[in-house]
């Protein structure tokens, strides 16, 4: 009997891992919206390309590595936005004694560690009474983050979306009980703040839609260094450190007579960016660029309505000694703690 | 040598009762603060505990401290 995708349960490891190799045993359950169910890849080489076989045809294969990587799409709640901010930017602090909680997060210092915290990821499938999937992920990356906001109703005017990265270490069977749903409170844009550059986007009436995205470019190809280990006769990573990292902000809003967009980029002008999103009072999230430039702008059109599409220039700050920071309100506490 | 023995006895003694005395509490930071640790140096600041504060310190690279 054939399952369908929709009896997917995914757990996401809540606190982080002591270290690449020690699978978390605290999981979050979340709903999603891709159907990607996570391979937990071998890779094999051959000899194909190699002289003296007499032919092209390969003769021989080799266990090389395992290469694990998925995505996770969901409208944005302040549970997985928190989580994704938490393990993507790498330093979290959660203050509170009670929900809701607040977690502060900024980007790893790089001259502290270059490795992010590693989490757990289960993926279960239930079938015929049984299971045809059920696959423990043990330290996972966060690659990549996108929070999407566009006008619009309902969840999707919110969404987030998660690339990560495996080590290759994985249980079969996971032993993993999953826990019941998390109780999400999902964000919508309708909500939003947004000041950019002196610019309130929405008191103006402005904003369409944008992105800020955060991306760790990780070196997973040094992850494989001698010694880093081996499972079933293939090679794991047993390190994924951070490469040049790069925080993104693009926004489209309607262009106005008196629109500064394109004095700003002329100018070069530096300013704050703030976005900020909520459910209610006890679960929001503001995304802050200290210091921000603009990098392209471009005329554009959106319902027939003439706007303007800004790719801003986030600056490292050397007053708060960061370029990007996330401050979040939740009632899930420790997470990537 | 006799004295030596006693020196010794001494010591042993001085450690017997630092052993059998109670730890001392573990403070706590201030009400409203938040304890960061740079993992590298061990310095540890203490700081409100409110994002516009803990930002800058974290951004060097500290890390909170689990109370």
């Amino acid at each position: 009997m054939p399952a369908r995708v929709q009896q997917l349960i995914m757990g996401l490891g809540q606190n982080k891992q002591t270290n690449i190799a020690t699978a978390g045993s605290t999981f979050l359950r979340f709903k999603k919206l891709d159907t990607t169910v996570t391979t937990p890849k071998p890779v094999f080489e051959n000899d194909a390309a190699e002289i003296g076989k007499g032919h092209e045809f390969i003769t021989q294969t080799f266990p090389s590595h395992y290469d694990v990587a998925n995505r996770l799409e969901k409208y944005a709640s302040a549970e997985f936005v928190t989580w994704a901010c938490a393990f993507g930017l790498g330093n979290a602090s959660v203050t509170g004694s009670s929900a809701p909680y607040t977690y502060t997060i900024v980007p790893i210092d790089p001259g502290t560690t270059l490795e992010l915290p590693y989490f757990s990821l289960v993926e279960q499938v239930a079938e015929g009474g049984g299971r045809a999937i059920d696959t423990l992920y043990v330290g996972c990356a966060v690659e990549d983050w996108t929070y999407q906001f566009a006008y619009g109703p309902g969840r999707a005017s919110s969404k987030m979306t998660v690339n990560w990265v495996g080590s290759g270490l994985v249980t079969t069977p996971s032993g993993i009980t999953v826990p019941a749903l998390t109780a999400e409170n999902n964000m919508l844009a309708a909500s939003m703040s947004l000041s950019v550059n002196g610019v309130d986007y929405v008191a103006t009436r402005r904003i369409l839609s944008g992105t800020i995205g955060w991306k760790n470019n990780l070196l997973l190809n040094a992850g494989f260094y001698p010694g880093s280990g081996m499972q079933n006769g293939l090679q794991v990573r047993g390190r994924m450190e951070i490469g040049a990292r790069v925080p993104t902000l693009q926004f489209t809003a309607r262009l106005l007579a008196g629109s500064t967009e394109y004095a700003t980029l002329v100018n070069q002008t530096t300013g704050t960016a703030t976005l900020s999103v909520n459910h209610d009072d006890g679960n929001s999230v503001s995304f802050s660029f200290p210091k921000m430039a603009f990098q392209v702008v471009e005329n554009a059109e959106a319902d027939g309505i003439v706007a303007v599409t800004v790719t801003g220039a986030p600056q490292f700050d050397t007053v708060s000694n960061t370029v990007m920071s996330v401050t979040t309100k939740c009632g899930l506490n420790s997470i990537a703690n | 040598m006799p004295d030596l023995k006693q020196e010794l006895a001494d010591v042993a003694a001085a450690i017997e009762r630092m052993d059998q005395r109670a730890p001392e509490p573990a403070t706590l930071p201030a009400p409203g603060k938040v304890r960061l640790r740079h993992p590298n140096t061990g310095d540890i600041k203490e700081v409100d505990a409110v994002p516009e504060a803990m930002i800058p310190i974290m951004g060097l690279g500290y890390q909170q401290v689990k109370e």
